[in-house]
């Protein structure tokens, strides 16, 4: 307390512990000596009072010696006011996929953010939006965030080997995933190695999470490691270990498997399948997942689809020599249809093929319910439009929304077309929302999609999109969704124009 | 004001409440609305709502009208159409007769108030001098029965020892209570500000002093009301919180035409009460003015518009004071327009002049509004921020918020506007790029 003044300390003691005043001066003293006489208390808070008044009005300011670093010139150009204005509101409303969008556009047209608005906009969490923000903060925005520890930009050098080993090893189950399908990402024998050290610990969920990180960087070294896994008590994990064994026509068990589904089917030219399957496998097969159906499963269904989803879809068009059309016409013909498309279906996976593909849709919507009920028939659809190329994807849905093809339902084909749509999907789809009157269930299909829509369509598709519309009176339940549908792509409109390339 | 200047964050600055700027946003888009259109002076539209509303904004001082019933004010429609004016999403055309009308009408009340003002006071009740008189009396001496109460609580204050207060919070409260019914307001106010102090900073002690010290003055000098001079008097009696009525503000205050720049503007939002406090500059007169609105309720509305970095032609009365700061607009001259240019500036050592002279004239004067050139923001290493400028001399920095005021600076040096108060400038808004940005709120 010694570094107290007078009249403070004074003050903090209480006149009544300290009576006496000490030495002072200045205005202080001028006050005290003028106001002899009266209490003590009193004295103290007038020449407390006539001091702050008099240190305000003769502050002395202090010299800094530091000196701020200054940020380099700008050689990007700000963005225009409209723009600006866009980012304004999206940042307000949270808006997350617009603010990426308008990055984007914004690097592209090499543009920067304003310096106003880069507090908020170094504030966003999103890690997608903070890769895309990186670009257009210009010298300001990185000399700025640069001040902030808390805005560490996403270019700080990636977590160090040892540190991920460290989580490998101590970390929770999800935090050592990550770190795993990060390993296999950038060093995929390492995050092999890091498996196999620790295989026979893990717990039998963990087996099958951890496998199934090493579908990224696939490589025959990752033979013996899935073969452990193909052998494992738990049937999950002996699941993934056969999926990513298939991946490999030249591993044993894809051998062994094609092996023994050549055998099971039989052709004969011209167009005659028929299946042979044996009353029961020998040990090998059965854990090579020939084994007993799960309840509610027809046994010869659960062996087919296991044998056909093993084998690429080529295969069959060389062995047979039958094109896909041929093979599932005479598969249509057996008592096994659905299983044999399911297998077939599956297969996609090693291997995908518009025709296979076409095919196989055509003969799920021929299908009588009695044989295929409806919704196992959108789901084997939606698996198949799911591995399909993206135009193709598109394609499809556009002629389903056409009322051409009736599977799977627009409901379900709309969200698995990926953005940017084709302009001919935009314009198709624009116009048969325009068109709906009723609550029908494509009303519910189309309205439904209106959320992916609004960040989904393409550029020419905007000013269309923002033409005022109105909803018919029995579909005022989606105003608001219409409504946010319009706010967006009115915002996205603006982006587009302003920042032509 | 022309319709390229309003800003996205001034048009969502105008909504009396968060509620109202999200609806108004949602309204932001061309499906909502039909007849859009601007021209020089106004912009309108047909809202549709649960029913069609037409919605009209005039340009020259942003007021607005809607058929809707909403009681807030602007509402959303407004708010909606405020913010398609700033997207610059509204195209030109030629007013229908809805929106004709009611700028006639605007233009033909501003003129009659205008005449009314002119007739002056004549034309007002005459109030009853003796009853009025009583009432004066009543009121000096409840307050001079709570300001003698006030000195004696210091006074025990110190003689207990500030080191025993560190834990008593309800205190200042009550005290404050106590001065709300000795009807002195104001000082019940400095009261609160003084509670947050309690150990905030390592010096905390001294500066409590200091506010009770000037809180002791204030009691002191009460006591001496009659001697002071007139306008000295004036400005004692509106700290103590007896304010003057506007219509007295109209006689008595000093009347200063200028064009008026918007160089500062703070929200206070409380539960029961919005406090707007407008900054503006007479680029002229070089005078500062200090406008304070209230609004009670919620939705309610401030009477006037004010935009930051906008300018107005205007009459403005300064209340009676030995230092004039807080005035009134008497009356609009012009349209409001964007200002670009720079707003003359102080240097440090002006400023503190400028807050030495004040103080000489009103020494209960707490704080100073000022335009500061060319500082430059800074960050210590104890991680205190500064206003330095190119001799190295500094100001220490107030709350404000700090990350958008070193954006707008980039480590160059910039204007900026702020009060202060002989330890802190607290920054309310800084100029970059030929604009004025808010600064409010914390960092």
């Amino acid at each position: 307390m010694n570094e107290l003044d007078t009249l403070t300390r004074l003050a903090t003691l209480g006149t009544s512990r300290s009576p006496e005043l000490g030495a002072t001066s200045g205005v202080e003293e001028q006050v005290l000596r003028a106001l002899e006489g009266a209490p003590m208390e009193k004295r103290l808070l007038l020449a407390a009072g006539v001091r702050a008044v008099a240190r305000a009005a003769g502050r002395k300011l202090p010299v800094l010696d530091t000196r701020g670093e200054v940020a380099a010139p700008d050689t990007l150009e700000v963005c225009s006011p409209r723009v600006s204005a866009v980012l304004t509101e999206a940042l307000v409303s949270d808006k997350v996929k617009v603010l990426q969008e308008a990055f984007a556009l914004m690097a592209r047209a090499r543009r920067r953010v304003p310096p106003e608005l880069l507090p908020r906009v170094l504030g966003l969490q999103d890690p997608l939006v903070r890769a895309a923000v990186e670009p257009v903060l210009g010298e300001r925005g990185q000399w700025l965030a640069r001040q902030n520890p808390a805005w560490g930009l996403a270019t700080a050098p990636a977590a160090d080997t040892a540190e991920a080993e460290r989580v490998w090893a101590e970390g929770g189950p999800d935090e050592r995933r990550t770190a795993l399908a990060q390993a296999r990402r950038s060093d995929p024998a390492r995050a092999r190695t890091w498996l196999q050290t620790t295989w026979a610990q893990e717990k039998a969920e963990h087996r099958a999470r951890f496998l199934a990180c090493l579908e990224v960087g696939l490589s025959p070294e990752d033979e013996p490691l899935l073969e452990l896994g193909r052998k494992d008590r738990a049937a999950t994990v002996r699941e993934v270990a056969r999926y990513l064994l298939t991946r490999f026509p030249e591993s044993a068990f894809a051998r062994r498997m094609a092996e023994r589904a050549r055998a099971v089917l039989v052709w004969e030219k011209p167009g005659t399948l028929s299946v042979q399957l044996p009353s029961k496998w020998d040990a090998e097969a059965e854990r090579d997942g020939l084994d007993k159906a799960p309840a509610g499963v027809g046994q010869s269904e659960h062996w087919l689809i296991r044998l056909l989803e093993s084998v690429p879809l080529r295969a069959w068009e060389g062995w047979f020599e039958a094109t896909p059309e041929q093979l599932i016409a005479a598969a249509a013909k057996t008592d096994h249809g659905v299983a044999l498309t399911e297998g077939w279906a599956l297969a996609l996976r090693l291997g995908t093929s518009s025709t296979w593909a076409s095919a196989l849709l055509a003969f799920w919507s021929r299908c009588e319910s009695k044989v295929l009920d409806a919704e196992r028939a959108q789901q084997l659809a939606v698996s198949v439009l799911d591995q399909l190329p993206r135009e193709e994807r598109a394609e499809r849905t556009l002629r389903i929304l056409n009322r051409a093809e009736s599977l799977p339902s627009l409901e379900r084909a709309l969200p698995l077309v990926p953005a940017p749509w084709p302009a001919k999907l935009g314009y198709a789809f624009l116009q048969a929302i325009r068109e709906l009157y009723d609550p029908s269930t494509r009303a519910t299909a189309l309205l439904g999609a209106l959320r992916p829509a609004a960040y989904a369509l393409p550029p020419e598709c905007l000013a269309n999109a923002t033409d005022p519309y109105e909803l018919p009176q029995p579909l005022y339940r989606w105003n608001q969704d219409m409504h946010l549908f319009q706010r967006i792509v009115s915002l996205r409109r603006i982006l587009h124009e302003e920042l032509k390339p | 004001m022309s319709a390229s200047s309003l800003t996205t964050e001034q048009a969502l600055a105008l909504a009396p409440d968060p509620a109202s700027a999200s609806a108004g946003q949602r309204l932001a888009t061309e499906r909502s609305w039909q007849g859009l259109g601007r021209d020089e002076r106004a912009a309108w539209g047909e809202c549709k709502g649960s029913a069609l509303y037409q919605v009209r904004i005039d340009l020259s001082d942003l007021a607005t009208k809607c058929t809707c019933p909403s009681r807030k004010f602007p509402c959303k429609h407004a708010i909606g159409l405020l913010l398609l004016v700033a997207g610059q999403r509204i195209p030109s055309g030629t007013p229908p007769e809805w929106v004709a009308e009611w700028l006639s009408k605007r233009s033909t009340t501003a003129e009659r108030k205008a005449k009314r003002e002119a007739a002056g006071p004549e034309g007002a009740a005459p109030a009853d001098p003796e009853a009025k008189s009583k009432r004066t009396t009543e009121r000096h001496t409840r307050i001079q029965k709570g300001l003698g109460g006030l000195a004696l609580w210091l006074e025990d204050l110190v003689r207990n020892g500030l080191a025993g207060l560190e834990t008593e919070t309800d205190l200042w409260n009550t005290q404050a209570a106590r001065l709300v019914d000795a009807q002195a307001p104001g000082l019940a106010s400095q009261m609160r500000q003084l509670a947050p102090l309690l150990g905030s900073s390592p010096d905390w002690p001294r500066r409590m002093l200091d506010g009770l010290g000037r809180l002791a003055l204030v009691t002191e000098a009460w006591k001496k009301l009659d001697e002071l001079p007139p306008l000295l008097a004036a400005d004692l009696r509106s700290l103590v919180g007896i304010s003057l009525r506007e219509e007295d503000v109209l006689v008595q205050g000093e009347r200063v035409t200028d064009t008026w720049v918007i160089v500062g503007q703070e929200l206070e939002d409380t539960e029961r009460i919005r406090v707007q406090r407008t900054y503006l500059f007479g680029a002229t007169s070089g005078r500062t003015a200090l406008i304070l609105q209230f609004a009670a309720g919620p939705g309610a509305r401030f009477a006037e518009s004010f935009l930051l970095g906008t300018a107005v032609p205007a009459e403005l009365v300064y209340w009676p004071s030995a230092a004039p700061q807080r005035a009134l607009v008497q009356e609009r001259k012009g349209e409001v327009r964007p200002h670009t240019e720079p707003v003359p500036s102080l240097t440090l050592e002006g400023l503190c002049q400028r807050f030495a002279d004040e103080l000489s004239r009103n020494p209960f004067r707490e704080r100073t509004a000022a335009m500061l050139g060319a500082v430059v923001p800074v960050v210590d290493k104890a991680g205190s921020g500064w206003l330095r400028d190119a001799t190295g001399t500094a100001v220490r920095l107030g709350t404000c918020d700090r990350w958008r005021l070193l954006a707008l600076s980039g480590g160059q040096p910039i204007d900026v506007f702020g009060e202060w108060d002989g330890e802190e400038f607290r920054p309310l808004s800084a100029r970059a790029e030929g604009r004025l940005h808010p600064l409010g709120g914390p960092s």
